[in-house]
């Protein structure tokens, strides 16, 4: 053995095998970043909603229900509108000129800004509720003529609430598009 | 080896568990589109000036989407073809939603009724008879869910919908 593997060996003996560490720092970072995006989807809103109900009334019930005074409103069709289809989505069209009036009670209201400054001024009637006594405002039923569409409800719904009625129901529908007639 | 190669040697990174983690992170978040898009088709909803801002529910809420033709989807399985007039199918969904939910005693109507909502989901073009059609059958004895929430565009940053829900 001559000197040079003598001193290899002896420096083998001199350095001892270093513990594997494993560097944790990168797996915290990304564990940060994946709390900070859970927190941040949590209150996340996809969308916006405008809550209805519907009659409870429908079918045999055993108690009598006490009438209440509601307003009525009704949807209808002015121009149905020309079908134009949309460039983003082959599937789906979108309705160019198409316009609706209102009754609101016996009352025709032919503009959304009218029929917004007539609902605030109908939101001023409170009625007795037969439940409780006390008194609040008249109940909404909206009632859709054929053609009308989903929009042009959820129009009606949105100036509704922001007068402050908060019982807004459905009164059903009156025909279709092509049949205007049907039930 | 000299004292230097041994320097070089201590500054590298593991890069393992944090290609671990990007890997478990990527297969998680795929899941999770999945899952959420699953409840909710492709529609045009029309925009609300004064719609709240919808906050996931506490209890059971529904998804079911109308398209512009009237198709009536639910989880991406299609409960009414376009001008289908056979309800069946469609009411035995409602049933089944009404099942489901949190029940409470109304004395108006004397019997229990299902207290949690319906979100209906249709697109701003859709036609009013065929969500007309779904409250009709939301209305019948098996089913009888009143709550019913009609989805509209987000609400934009400072809009007076989105200032209420902020409590303004």
């Amino acid at each position: 053995m001559n000197a040079l593997e003598l001193k290899k060996k002896r420096e083998k003996r001199k350095k001892k095998p270093e513990e594997p560490k494993m560097d944790m720092t990168p797996m915290i970072d990304v564990t940060f970043l994946l709390l900070i995006f859970f927190l941040c989807l949590e209150f996340k809103t996809l969308e916006g909603k405008l809550a209805s109900n519907l009659p409870k009334d429908v079918g045999v019930n055993k108690t009598k229900a006490e009438p209440i005074e509601k307003l009525d409103l009704r949807i209808a069709m002015l121009n149905p509108g020309t079908r134009v289809p949309d460039k983003q989505d082959y599937r789906r069209y979108e309705l160019e000129g198409h316009k609706v009036y209102y009754y609101l009670g016996p009352r025709k209201v032919t503009s959304m800004t009218e029929l917004e400054s007539e609902l605030r001024s109908a939101a001023k009637v409170e009625v007795p509720d037969p439940e409780t006594g006390k008194r609040k405002k008249r109940p909404i039923t909206i009632k859709t003529s054929g053609g009308v569409c989903y929009k042009d409800v959820t129009e009606v719904i949105d100036v509704a609430r922001d007068a402050n009625f908060t019982e807004i129901t459905f009164g059903g529908g009156e025909g279709t598009l092509k049949n205007p007639k049907a039930k | 080896m000299s004292k230097k190669d041994v320097r070089e040697e201590q500054t590298e990174m593991d890069m393992t568990p944090m290609i671990d983690c990007v890997f478990q992170l990527i297969i998680f978040f795929f899941l999770v589109i999945d899952l959420q898009n699953q409840e909710l088709e492709p529609v045009k909803l029309p925009v609300a000036r004064f719609a709240v801002p919808d906050q996931p529910p506490e209890g059971q809420r529904p998804i079911v989407n109308v398209l512009q033709s009237g198709e009536t989807i639910y989880k991406r399985k299609t409960y009414l073809e376009a001008d289908e007039q056979d309800y069946s199918k469609l009411q035995g969904l409602l049933e089944y939603f009404a099942k489901n939910m949190t029940k409470k005693f109304d004395k108006a109507v004397g019997k229990e009724l299902p207290d949690d909502p319906l979100l209906i989901r249709a697109d701003k073009w859709t036609e009013m008879h065929h969500i007309a059609k779904i409250m009709e059958t939301c209305g019948l004895t098996n089913v009888q869910i009143w709550r019913v929430e009609l989805a509209v565009g987000e609400p934009k940053a400072g809009s007076p919908g989105a200032a209420k829900a902020a409590g303004n």
